[in-house]
This record gives structure tokens, C-alpha cells and sequence, in this order.
């Protein structure tokens, strides 16, 4: 395993860490003084009701949102000052992201779809497409690969958005209500791959949900309570 | 990335190759459009740069040495209302210099005739045109020395003693190859401007209409893409690949489009006359830029549109609410009036409206630029009507009055050119089409009197400097003094009483021929040119009518037939004689033969009398040809034809691309808001509110910027008709055509429209309900 830098002043073990994040929407705060880190490998829930600043925290720690104040690091490097096309390298090579829907597009084949991360990061069609095919072969998909994603059931659109999301092998996998728009036994089958992987693969994942069932498959769980963590459960492995 | 692009474009499902293809669509109806005005402005201006070798001048006075002269006589003649210019020519020595288009100078008893004339002079009976040219044809003209296929030229070798008595005669030792612009080019380069502007506007709009086609689900794919890792330059990379791709088919199709039309092009007469079909084509240039601009232009485009919104990794947003549209909006459009007001009040008879033509331009403008706010203006007045279509329709109307209007603007501007042609043309060629120049349509007017100026011809016989005649000045030189000779005075006053009165009898042995012969009255034998007018015989000149009426009991009068000669058919058309004209005697027998009318029945025998004429009296002085009143008139409302003809292009093609533009906008426009409109179904909305809701936001800016346009383009014929016509002339009045054009345009506008509508249905049914 990498030798993990947590930055200067840093929580040891920690490969991502929020320092002290504040974020404003106009008038309105989401994030107030929020500190966070997840371990390499960790699998961290991050729970809270509507509004209380969970998925703000969450785009923070992945580099879509720039906070008010306050760090975000990850390896050792600070992030939140990067120019948005380190940023958008650092989303392509380090992290990889689950959403409740909206994150395919639409007009690409699954396969073009898992394939993407590894086309925008220049690597050749062949191995592209290879790669691609292992990933559906690997979430039960094989036969689907030709279809658009509107030709797609919800599951196996949400099955899609993991492969893509982990087929460029990413250090950090980003989850926001992955299982929001899928029936119970559904979301509980993707949950289940999706934590399964993550862990064969080694990943780290933030985990954003507001269900206690899903916020059961991570190894920690914090609660974000008006922009602030409030509540901790679980213990460093 | 490119590569990506490529691929998003050319793989991405149906409904991206029904965007590819409706762009490419667009941007090749553009293009194609493009090129043939391009294409034929290519032609107009090479036509109008040629060498003028009609414009050559007499030699440097002095020479001693003929070896390089000849004698040269242009003159020009009609055949069934077409022009034929006539070059008479003979070599005084062997270098004589050689007109354009043919390889050796004709000889006595050879002429050279251009293709169209050849042809004419074999399909024609000999004593209607050929017995015009003496001897036998030795070739054609080649093409430099025509402006067109269907020009008429003849080059007529002549015996050196016949050409040196011909009057207008000149030496020439070189023929001119300066461009000789015709005084009526610019009124054509300008009507092509006002015809360009007037079709750009839509194209461009179709083009971005059909590009923004489903730009929020792109913006979304952007979107997604951003969320896997791809920069904001990836995005530019991938948009600029998508512009540039359906650019390139659409530019390639384009020409294609054009290659097809290009021959229908060059055989239509959209100026006055057919171009050669070589020079009908746009310059390699012109291929080069339509093949690289266009893609790159909407490449730009595409850029320009991304810059409006934010595409951040979680979707995307707008960047700023588009302000709404303020007065500020009808500067342009007033500052447009202003300028054509004052351009108008300063224009002359010499500039005909020029120092008006920047202001009707920026009037155009301004309308493109004004529609916008006229449309929220309209908007406001909906709400009040208190129904769910209005409410929603003015709320999206006043939300983005810019994208509302865009999608009129063609027609609007088809609205106001048509207006402007439709008040003002009419009332222009009805100045010139008098009741008494229609009624003199058959009538052949051939005057034998001699210019008074004549320049440098071998065999001046003029006098009173400064003066004009019948047949005009030859151009520019030493401007003889008094007649000096018998022989001089006398061709001042037309042609002998004996060869005079011959003439009359042979003009009376044609079938049907009315034949009105007008004398030199005896006293300008002896006064000198220009003293007096004329003496008719009131039997005679009662028989033709259009040109007034002698008091009964008259057996001659003196006529004011001075001003048959002119070349303005207002004024050569009035009246000569009256129930005041004084009384003059009978006897013409001692009088010189002025000038002889023959009124005619039917085309054929209006050639004979005419190519009689040409051939008897050729040795008159006069040197103007024989042409009717009708013909006169028409040579004048050819160039108001004209310039109508381009107009009437350019509004129809506007119309076609406003058309398509509007389709597509509208079409594209229903696409984009499916969610909305679905939601609005879902909650209970009745289809027929949702139709409304798309007819009004159609209709209401085009009713409010029509109404504008229409206005505006009525106030520019009214003040252009006072400026310009006779004082007394009425206002201009809008006839039924216009209105039938119009209705009709605006008809097919609202089906258009309404032709979307099954596809709001469509996408909107409860059936199709589905949200990716």
C-alpha cells in the first residue's frame, strides 16, 4: 500500500481531508467550519437530513466546488486552489463519482459510457473498449453494452455509472444518493456491488446518503447537521 | 479530443443525426444561396468591368499617317424591343486597329454578327432585320466583346466613301479598353446590397436555429463529460468539432446545391440581360471562404453560445439572466429614419435616391435590432386577456423576447422590402408609362434632322453650341461653329422635299401603315436650326390621337415636335398639337422632311417598316435609330424592372429561408421544452391551451414587428414618391397584389406553425412520459 501524505498539519493515515470548510450559496451557508477525513480504503458515510450541507461537503471534497474557506487536501496535496483543469485532471485520474441519475450521457452506448474516463484521458480506443467490456462483463452487463441509456432499466443504468465510475481505477470514489432513484432491492443489490468493488479495488468512498440502510454498508458514518459534522459512528479500522 | 467530437457528432444516436442533419440542412440552404448571389454579383461586376469598346473616342486631331486609322460608326437599333449595337467600320490603312471578338476587320460587303444575332438574323424574314446589314455574314463576335449570350451585336464592314458620309462618323487609331460603367450599375449593386442584407439576417438565424437545435441536452452531455474529468477546453475542443462538422457537410452540400443550379442561374435574365455562364460563378475565393469560413464561423458560434451558459460538472447554468430588452433598442431603427428623411431631402436628379440608400440599410437593421423590444412591448398587452395561454405565453415572450423574434425576423424584413417595392415602383413606372406613351406603342417615330453637336465626326454638319437634337451629341470634342454650307443648313432641317416626299409614299404602300409625315416649317430655312417646331397635317396627326387633335376645320398646324425628341417618355409623349396650335399652310411640297410617324399593326410589319427605314435613310443626318414610343418606355422601366426583379428576389428567397428558419425555431424550440410542456399536460393542461400557447408566441412578435416594418416601409415609398415623381403625383397606393403576396406570406408563415403542433402533441403525450 502507498505510503499515505496527509499535508502539513493533517490527520496521519487520512488520503482526503476537509479542514475547517465554510460555503455560501448567496445568503444562505451550507458548510460552516466542517473538518472531515476518510483513510485510504476507508468506506465513509456521510448522513444528515436535506439541506444540511452533505452533498456541499461532498463536491468540496472532490474538487467541484471551491470553499468559502477552509482546505481540502488529498495525498498531501492541497486541492482547492488547483486551476479547474488540474481539478478536471485530478477528477479523471483520482476520482470517480456515483450519482443519484443524470451522470451517463445519454446519446453514448453503456459501453461508451464506462469507456469515456479513458478516452478523455487519452488512452487508446482498443484498451479503452477492452477495459469497458471487462467492467460490464464484471456487474453482469456483458450483453448490454450496445445499449443507449435511455434504452436502460434504472439498475442497470445506476450498474452502468459504477463501472464508469471505477474503470479508470480511481484512489477516491465520490457517491451522492447513489440508490435515491432505485426500489429497495434494487438499491440494496447496487450497494452491494458498488461497496464490494470498491473494497477489491481498494478505493476510498464517500458515501452521501440520507438512508441509515445504505449508510450500513460504510465503515464509519458522519452527520452533517446545519454545515457542521455533529455526530460520529465507527472507528478507525 | 477532436476525435471525441467526431464521434459524439456522427454516433450518437437518432436524435443527434437529426440535428447533424437539419444543421447541415440549414447551413447548406445558406450556402447554396449564398453562392448564387455571390455567383451572379461575380458576373454583374466582370460584366460591368469589361473593356467599354462602344466607348471609343476619335483620334488626336493631326495625324497625318492613315495607316493605323479607320473610319468608325456606332450607332445602336431596335428589333422587336431588343437593342442591337451597331459598329460600322472600314480600314483606311493595314494596321488598322481591330475590335474585340473577332480575328480580322471586315471587308466591304461582310459583317460579323454576335451569336444571339446570327441566330435571330437566320430564324428572321430578311426584310424584317437582315436586309439591315449589307452583304453576307464572315463570322460571329466572341465573347469579349459581348456583356452576354443573348447581347446583339453587329460589326458592318462599309465602303470607306459610304461610312465617311454616314453622320457620327468618326477615325479611330485605337479602340478603348477602359471599363465603361452603365449609368445604371449602382442602382443594381445597390439592390443587391439591400437583397444581401435582407436574406443574410435569416440565414444566419437559420444556421444558429439549427444549431442551438436541443442545446440544453448537449449542454447536458457537457455536463456529464465534465464530471468524468474533461477541462473546460475538452468542451470547446468537443462543441467546436460538432459546429465544425455539420458546418463542413452542410458547406459541401451546399455547393453541391449550387452546382445544380448553377446553369438555371446563368440562363436566368435577373439583371437585364443573361450573363455568360463562365462568369456566373463565384471566385475560387469565394469556394475557399464558404469552405473555411462557414465551419469556422459556426465553430465560433458554437463558442460564443457555450460562453452564455456555465457547464460545471453538476450540470448546467445559466450565466446571466439576458436583461430585458430597453427603448434603447429603436435607436438604430430611428437614427435608420432620420438618415433616409435627410438623404432623401438631398438627393438630386443626377444621385435618384443614392444619399438615401445608408439609411433604408440601417432602417433594416434597426428592425432586426428593434424586434426584440417590440416583442416584449406586445407582450405586456397579453396578460390583461386573463386566460392560462396568454399568461404563459407572455411570461416566456417577455422572459426572452430576443429568442421569441428571432425566429420572425425574415419574414419581417420580407414584410418591409416588399412594402417598399410594392409602394414605390409602381408609382415610379407610372410616371413613365403615361396613358399617351401606352396608346403610342405602335407608333415608330424616325427623325432626319442632323445633330447639331457633333464632336469630332469625319462629316459634321452642326452648329448652336451647346444644343441637343435629335440623335444627341456624339461625345466630346471641338464643337463646330455655324453651318456654314447650303448643304449644312439644309441637314439641319431633315431631308429634302423630293427625297422627303418619296419616303412618305413608300412608308404609305405598307399594309396598314399610318404614316404622319412632319415638316420643317419653310421659315427655318432661312432662321437656322432650332427655330422652329413643326408643320403637320391635321388629317394626319387626328389619326394618330395620343398626340392631340387639331381645332376642326384645320388642314395644318404648327407642332411643338421638338419634344418628340427627347428620351423621356413623360415628356415625348405629350401632346403636339392643340385646338391652339396656330394654322399653317397645306402645301408641304417645298418642305423638308423633319421627321416621319408610322403607326403599325402587329411585330412583323413594325420590323419591315423599320428595316426600311434603316436602309433608305441611313444617309439622313440624324444617326438615331428608328424605335416606337413603347420602346422608349420600355428602356426606361427596364431599369426600374430591374431593380424590382432583384428585390422581388431577394424578398422571395427571404421568405423560403424565413420559412425554414421559422420551422425549425419553432420545431427545435418544442424539443427543447418537452419537460415543461409534458409537466403541463401531466397537471391537467388541455392540448389546445399548449397550441395556443405556441401560436401566440409566434404570431404576437411577428404581428408587432410586421406592423412596424410594413409601416415604416409604406412612410419611405410615400416621401421617396414626393421627393422624386412629377409634383401632383399621387400618394402611393398598396394594390391588391400586395396585399394577396402578403396575406399569402404570412398564411404560409401560420401553417408552418401550425404544422409543428402535431409534434407538440406527439412529444407530449401522456404515453410518451419519460424523464433520462
Amino acid at each position: 500500500m502507498n505510503v499515505i501524505d496527509a499535508g502539513p498539519g493533517g490527520r496521519p493515515g487520512s488520503l482526503i481531508e476537509a479542514r475547517d470548510l465554510y460555503r455560501s450559496f448567496g445568503q444562505t451557508p451550507a458548510l460552516q467550519g466542517t473538518t472531515v477525513y476518510a483513510e485510504a480504503g476507508e468506506i465513509l458515510a456521510v448522513m444528515g437530513p436535506s439541506g444540511s450541507g452533505k452533498s456541499t461537503l461532498l463536491h468540496c471534497l472532490a474538487g467541484i466546488f471551491r470553499p468559502d474557506r477552509g482546505e481540502v487536501w488529498f495525498d498531501g496535496q492541497r486541492i482547492d486552489t488547483l486551476s479547474d483543469s488540474k481539478r478536471s485532471q485530478l477528477r479523471r485520474k483520482e476520482f470517480g463519482f456515483v450519482f443519484q441519475f443524470g451522470q451517463l450521457v445519454p446519446e453514448l452506448t453503456a459501453a461508451d459510457n464506462i469507456a469515456l474516463p479513458l478516452i478523455l484521458d487519452r488512452l487508446g480506443r482498443k484498451p479503452a473498449y477492452k477495459r469497458a467490456d471487462m467492467w460490464l462483463e464484471r456487474l453482469g452487463l456483458d450483453n448490454l453494452g450496445d445499449r443507449r441509456t435511455g434504452e436502460l432499466s434504472g439498475g442497470q443504468a445506476q450498474r452502468v455509472a459504477v463501472a464508469r465510475a471505477l474503470v479508470a481505477r480511481p484512489r477516491v470514489l465520490f457517491a451522492d444518493e447513489p440508490t435515491g432513484s432505485l426500489d429497495s432491492v434494487t438499491g440494496h443489490k447496487v450497494m452491494e456491488l458498488l461497496t464490494g468493488i470498491a473494497r477489491e479495488e481498494g478505493a476510498t468512498m464517500i458515501l452521501v446518503t440520507h438512508d441509515a440502510t445504505v449508510a450500513a454498508y460504510a465503515d464509519r458514518e458522519v452527520t452533517v447537521s446545519d454545515g457542521r459534522i455533529t455526530a460520529q459512528v465507527g472507528g478507525v479500522r | 479530443m477532436f476525435r471525441l467530437g467526431l464521434r459524439l457528432t456522427l454516433r450518437s444516436g437518432r436524435e443527434a443525426f437529426v440535428r447533424l442533419l437539419v444543421t447541415a440542412a440549414a447551413v447548406a440552404v445558406g450556402v447554396a444561396i449564398m453562392l448564387c448571389v455571390l455567383a451572379d454579383f461575380h458576373a454583374f461586376v466582370t460584366t460591368d468591368n469589361r473593356p467599354f469598346w462602344e466607348g471609343t473616342q476619335p483620334m488626336a486631331s493631326g495625324q497625318r499617317s492613315v495607316a493605323n486609322v479607320e473610319l468608325w460608326n456606332y450607332t445602336d437599333e431596335v428589333f422587336k424591343g431588343q437593342t442591337i449595337e451597331r459598329l460600322d467600320v472600314a480600314a483606311l490603312g493595314p494596321r488598322a486597329p481591330l475590335p474585340p471578338g473577332i480575328s480580322k476587320l471586315p471587308v466591304a460587303g461582310q459583317y460579323y454578327a454576335s451569336p444571339a444575332l446570327a441566330a435571330l438574323i437566320r430564324s428572321t424574314p430578311r426584310d424584317e432585320l437582315g436586309a439591315r446589314f449589307p452583304g453576307s455574314m464572315a463570322g460571329t463576335i466572341g465573347h469579349a466583346a459581348l456583356t452576354g449570350p443573348t447581347e446583339l451585336v453587329v460589326y458592318v464592314g462599309d465602303p470607306v466613301s459610304r461610312l465617311a458620309g454616314l453622320p457620327g462618323t468618326i477615325r479611330v487609331d485605337k479602340i478603348s479598353t477602359a471599363t465603361g460603367r452603365q449609368v445604371w450599375s449602382h442602382y443594381f449593386r445597390d439592390a443587391f446590397i439591400v437583397g444581401a442584407i435582407a436574406f443574410l439576417f435569416p440565414i444566419l438565424i437559420l444556421i444558429g436555429a439549427a444549431t442551438k437545435l436541443a442545446s440544453a441536452r448537449r449542454e447536458e452531455r457537457y455536463a456529464s463529460l465534465r464530471l468524468v474529468g474533461a477541462t473546460a477546453h475538452d468542451i470547446n475542443v468537443i462543441a467546436s468539432a460538432e459546429a465544425i462538422v455539420s458546418a463542413l457537410i452542410g458547406a459541401v452540400a451546399g455547393i453541391g446545391i449550387y452546382q445544380l443550379l448553377q446553369a438555371p442561374l446563368a440562363s436566368t435574365a435577373i439583371t437585364s440581360a443573361r450573363y455568360f455562364s463562365s462568369e456566373v460563378t463565384p471566385t475560387g475565393l469565394g469556394y475557399l471562404a464558404v469552405l473555411v469560413v462557414v465551419p469556422l464561423a459556426s465553430a465560433a458560434a458554437s463558442l460564443l453560445a457555450l460562453r452564455r451558459v456555465r457547464i460545471t460538472p453538476l450540470g448546467v447554468s445559466r450565466r446571466v439572466t439576458p436583461p430585458a430588452p430597453s427603448a434603447w433598442r429603436t435607436v438604430p431603427l430611428l437614427l435608420g429614419i432620420v438618415l433616409f428623411v435627410v438623404g432623401i431631402l438631398s438627393t438630386t436628379h443626377q444621385t435618384i435616391g443614392a444619399p438615401a440608400l445608408p439609411g433604408l440599410l440601417i432602417i433594416m437593421i434597426g428592425l432586426v435590432i428593434a424586434g426584440p423590444w417590440l416583442t416584449s412591448r406586445a407582450a405586456t398587452l397579453l396578460p390583461s386577456v386573463g386566460r392560462a395561454a396568454p399568461i404563459v405565453a407572455a411570461r416566456r415572450l417577455s422572459d426572452n423576447p430576443k429568442a421569441a423574434f428571432r425566429s420572425v425576423t425574415g419574414l419581417v424584413l420580407a414584410v418591409f422590402l416588399g412594402t417598399v417595392v410594392a409602394g414605390l415602383l409602381p408609382a415610379v413606372n407610372a410616371t413613365t408609362a403615361t396613358p399617351s406613351a401606352k396608346a403610342l406603342s405602335n407608333v415608330l417615330l424616325d427623325g432626319f434632322m442632323a445633330s447639331p453637336t457633333c464632336g469630332n465626326s469625319v462629316n459634321c454638319t452642326g452648329s448652336a453650341p451647346g444644343q441637343n437634337g435629335p440623335g444627341g451629341g456624339n461625345g466630346p470634342g471641338v464643337v463646330p461653329g455655324p453651318p456654314k454650307t447650303k448643304l449644312q443648313r439644309e441637314s439641319l432641317l431633315g431631308l429634302p422635299p423630293a427625297a422627303g416626299a418619296k419616303l412618305v409614299t413608300e412608308l404609305r404602300a405598307f399594309r396598314g401603315a399610318l404614316v404622319v409625315p412632319i415638316y420643317s416649317p419653310a421659315s427655318a430655312a432661312t432662321a437656322g436650326p432650332g427655330a422652329g417646331n413643326g408643320v403637320v397635317s391635321c388629317a394626319a396627326i387626328d389619326g394618330l390621337g395620343a398626340l392631340g387633335t387639331c381645332a376642326p376645320g384645320r388642314k395644318a398646324v404648327q407642332a411643338t415636335s421638338m419634344s418628340l425628341f427627347g428620351d423621356n417618355p413623360l415628356y415625348t409623349s405629350q401632346a403636339i398639337v392643340g385646338p391652339n396650335s396656330p394654322s399653317a399652310p397645306a402645301d408641304f411640297s417645298g418642305l423638308y422632311l423633319q421627321a416621319v410617324l408610322i403607326k403599325v399593326h402587329g411585330p412583323a410589319m413594325l420590323e419591315r417598316v423599320r428595316t426600311f427605314l434603316i436602309t433608305h435613310t441611313a444617309e439622313s443626318v440624324s444617326g438615331s435609330a428608328p424605335r416606337t414610343f413603347g420602346e422608349a418606355v420600355q428602356a426606361r422601366l427596364g431599369v426600374g424592372a430591374t431593380v424590382q426583379r432583384l428585390v422581388d428576389i431577394a424578398v422571395a428567397l427571404t421568405l423560403i429561408v424565413a420559412g425554414c428558419s421559422l420551422a425549425v425555431a419553432v420545431g427545435g424550440g418544442l424539443v427543447e421544452r418537452k419537460r415543461p410542456f409534458t409537466m403541463l399536460r401531466l397537471s391537467g393542461t388541455p392540448p389546445g391551451t399548449l397550441y395556443r400557447i405556441v401560436l401566440l408566441e409566434a404570431v404576437l412578435p411577428l404581428a408587432a414587428a410586421t406592423l412596424v416594418a410594413a409601416g415604416a416601409a409604406y412612410g419611405i415609398s410615400v416621401l421617396t414618391v414626393q421627393k422624386l415623381a412629377r409634383p401632383g403625383t399621387p400618394l402611393p397606393v398598396l394594390g391588391h397584389v400586395y396585399y394577396l403576396t402578403m396575406g399569402a406570406g404570412l398564411a404560409v408563415s401560420l401553417l408552418v406553425i401550425l404544422a409543428t403542433l402535431p409534434l407538440l402533441g406527439r412529444i407530449t403525450g401522456l404515453e410518451n412520459v419519460r424523464f433520462e
